[in-house]
């Protein structure tokens, strides 16, 4: 999957977003990306967004991870545009991020209605024009669709520093054009979790990728003993450990975009490619620290931009134990085929 | 900075018809009881009826062109037969040698003559070959080879002792690597050869090497004033490294690699279905192993399209070749059952099975530790 376009697609990615500085936002790079169309990738013309493939949005974001972007763009392109598909409108334009919520109160008042409840950890909330909200009324799922002006914003975070903010609703009133009603299946929420943890996945495939190549290069400058790090065969097994992890999740999660774009169904395949991203991660940034030293331990060297955010992204969207439930539940529902027909199917 | 770094590949769709007659037969052929599914089917699993079955289906050197027996195929065409016959634990040990690189370095380096000779044989199922590249004091590190050839009228003579040399008692040929210079310690991959030995030759004996589970798959092959025509040297004399490195890049990726302890997993699902970490555990296992196919398949495609990913080859050896090794004590520990090699057929029969061949998968071929050798001087050249 590695061809001139996706390069070129690429360079254009890591162009527009130029340097970045170590905060946990990068208004800048948003407008570059919007720019050059690539912030709502996967969501279709129709809906406002750019109509590419998956396997188009396994280039662009782990590019994006690689540079340790602080954006919300797997909730723009894979959740708030996804939702507003389903309810057949528009994704909104500006800063959009995406959340769940399993509580929320709504009563009904005039033309509109009422909420009442929490919305946690919304990704970089403080930052964002509009959020779009998962949330279940009853046994309808519902989309709701907020500017965040006005809206009571508590500041969180993830380990990497990027905002996980919280939405207290009291009281907030919305209209009938705010709210779209999308069904009763009980796999909606189950899809929303899904498509979050493949987008960062995704981000987590580029962020391996810079460890690897900052890990290399220091291998091959960092004299010790009269001798670089890489000329040590400790250091070069671990070397090899640090490119064979990063080549398995890297192919995890482009063999799921490419089975996504061949069929939709194909969504058990985002599964397994979490679960693979999620199992490297701990190899990935031990090596990376272990052959790093001290100075890649300290706030200075920018490692850390890379390493916090593997241990924050393999947490979100639930973590690799919860999709091996759900994977695990799959593969047994289909007990009339061998693990390999369907693995292969 | 351009590190080394795979990309997922994709097998042409075509291929799925060809998939779906591989799954049938052999559906046909175990419902038969013509076999039973076993672990590392690709050392353990010789039956001469099944290769020949197999070859009258036109599935064995698939890739040598027609004028030699084959089928003309391109070598994802073999990739998709050998994952099958591997996933379905079949007993493909008597050909997989032949078929995998003997034929394929013979159809690149051999010349016209030894092509007739040889291929046909192999494509059919009926000529069998072994690797004689190990020796008692050259591992991994193959160019200290030690067995050497005396040039003399006609040919050569060749003196010395191949071990770990699997079904070299069944084989017909062993492609043997020796040493036609003395070693030179400035170039030490320089004066190697390689040779087309008859194993029925005179000075050839082949000596048993129990495994672990006292199996005979291995052997000692010594090799006494054994006199090898010019017609049966392969390639240049002189070449023989570059010709046995062609070899290992067809050794080192394939779904071998990952597959080999696969019918365990297939076997003891049932039993693993049955409680929540078992579900996880089987999830965590298949996700690991839909990577490395992907990965395989990755490297494969990058193959037919002639060039040569020998690095991401060997991260693909030393990723499949552990989890071969870790499904088995993964399994073992969920299960809770007591291993048993006396009860072919059973759980407990595949799992002491299994538990014995591990050490081998990351051995042969390469140890993975020479393996991350070879990757790491590739990622920071």
């Amino acid at each position: 999957m590695s061809t001139e376009t996706t390069e070129l697609l690429r360079d254009s990615v890591i162009g527009a977003c130029g340097e970045l500085a170590d905060t946990g936002w990068h208004p800048q790079a948003w407008a570059a990306l919007e720019e050059i169309g690539v912030t709502a990738l996967v969501v279709p013309e129709a809906n406002g967004g750019a109509g590419a493939t998956y396997a188009d949005a396994a280039v662009v974001l782990p590019a994006l991870g690689s540079l340790a972007a602080s954006l919300p763009i797997v909730e723009v392109g894979l959740l708030a545009g996804w939702l507003m598909t389903l309810a057949g409108s528009q994704l909104p334009t500006g800063v959009v991020t995406a959340a769940m919520a399993d509580d929320i109160d709504v009563q009904p008042s005039g033309d509109g209605w009422l909420l009442s409840g929490q919305v946690p950890r919304v990704p970089w909330a403080r930052h964002a024009d509009r959020v779009v909200i998962l949330t279940r009324l009853g046994a309808g799922w519902y989309v709701l669709d907020l500017p965040c002006a006005g809206l009571d914003i508590r500041h969180g975070a993830n380990v990497a520093g990027e905002p996980r903010d919280s939405i207290v609703l009291s009281n907030v009133v919305v209209s009938d054009d705010q709210t779209h009603r999308l069904g009763e299946a009980d796999a909606l929420g189950v899809e929303f979790r899904r498509r979050g943890a493949f987008g960062r996945s995704l981000m987590m495939v580029g962020a391996a990728q810079s460890v690897y190549a900052y890990t290399v290069r220091y291998a091959g400058e960092r004299q010790q003993f009269g001798r670089p790090l890489a000329a040590m065969p400790p250091v070069q097994q671990m070397l090899a450990q640090l490119a064979a992890e990063t080549s398995a999740m890297t192919v995890a999660v482009e063999a799921a975009a490419l089975a996504l774009d061949r069929d939709p169904m194909q969504t058990w395949t985002l599964d397994a490619a979490r679960i693979r991203a999620d199992t490297a991660v701990q190899t990935v940034t031990a090596i990376g620290h272990q052959i790093h030293g001290a100075i890649g331990f300290t706030r200075e060297h920018p490692l850390h931009r890379l390493t916090a955010r593997l241990w924050a992204w393999r947490e979100e969207y639930r973590n690799q134990s919860a999709w091996a439930d759900v994977f695990g539940e799959n593969l047994c529902q289909k007990g009339d085929l061998t693990l390999w027909h369907q693995l292969t199917s | 900075m351009r590190l080394p770094l795979l990309h997922a590949g994709v097998l042409p769709a075509a291929l799925a018809d060809l998939r779906g007659e591989v799954r049938r037969f052999l559906a046909e052929e175990r419902a038969a009881g013509r076999y039973t599914p076993r672990c590392d089917c690709w050392l353990v699993g010789f039956d001469e009826r099944f290769t020949l079955a197999l070859g009258r289906r036109g599935w064995i050197g698939t890739t040598f062109p027609k004028e030699y027996g084959g089928a003309g195929a391109d070598p994802l065409t073999r990739f998709v037969i050998a994952e099958e016959l591997l996933a379905a634990g079949a007993p493909v040990a008597a050909h997989w040698i032949a078929d995998r690189q003997s034929g394929p370095s013979i159809l690149r380096f051999g010349t016209e003559g030894q092509r007739h000779r040889y291929l046909p044989g192999i494509a059919s199922g009926e000529l069998f070959f072994a690797i004689g590249m190990s020796e008692p004091d050259s591992g991994s590190d193959l160019a200290s080879v030690r067995t050497r050839a005396e040039r003399v009228d006609g040919g050569w003579v060749v003196n010395g002792t191949k071990v770990w040399t699997s079904h070299a008692h069944h084989a017909h040929h062993m492609l043997t690597l020796v040493r036609t210079s003395p070693l030179d310690p400035s170039h030490r991959h320089a004066g190697l050869s390689q040779f087309i030995i008859d194993m029925a030759s005179p000075g050839v004996s082949c000596n048993p090497i129990e495994l672990i589970s006292g199996a005979h798959h291995f052997n000692e092959v010594v090799l006494s004033e054994v006199f090898v025509g010019d017609e049966q040297v392969l390639g240049t004399v002189g070449n023989g490294w570059t010709q046995v490195t062609h070899e290992l890049a067809y050794e080192r990726s394939g779904p071998e690699r990952i597959l080999s302890t696969y019918p365990l997993l297939e076997a003891a699902r049932v039993e693993l279905a049955k409680s929540q970490a078992g579900r996880r555990l089987l999830a965590r296992l298949s996700a690991e192993l839909w990577t490395l196919r992907a990965m395989s398949m990755a490297v494969a495609v990058e193959l037919a399209a002639g060039h040569t990913p020998n690095v991401e080859a060997a991260t693909v050896k030393d990723l499949g070749t552990q989890f071969e090794r870790n499904l088995v004590h993964a399994v073992a520990e969920a299960l809770d059952i007591e291993p048993d090699p006396t009860q072919p057929g059973t759980l407990p029969h595949m799992l002491a099975e299994a538990l014995q061949q591990a050490p081998g998968f990351t051995l042969r071929g390469g140890t993975n530790e020479v393996l991350r050798g070879v990757v790491a001087k590739a990622v920071v050249a």
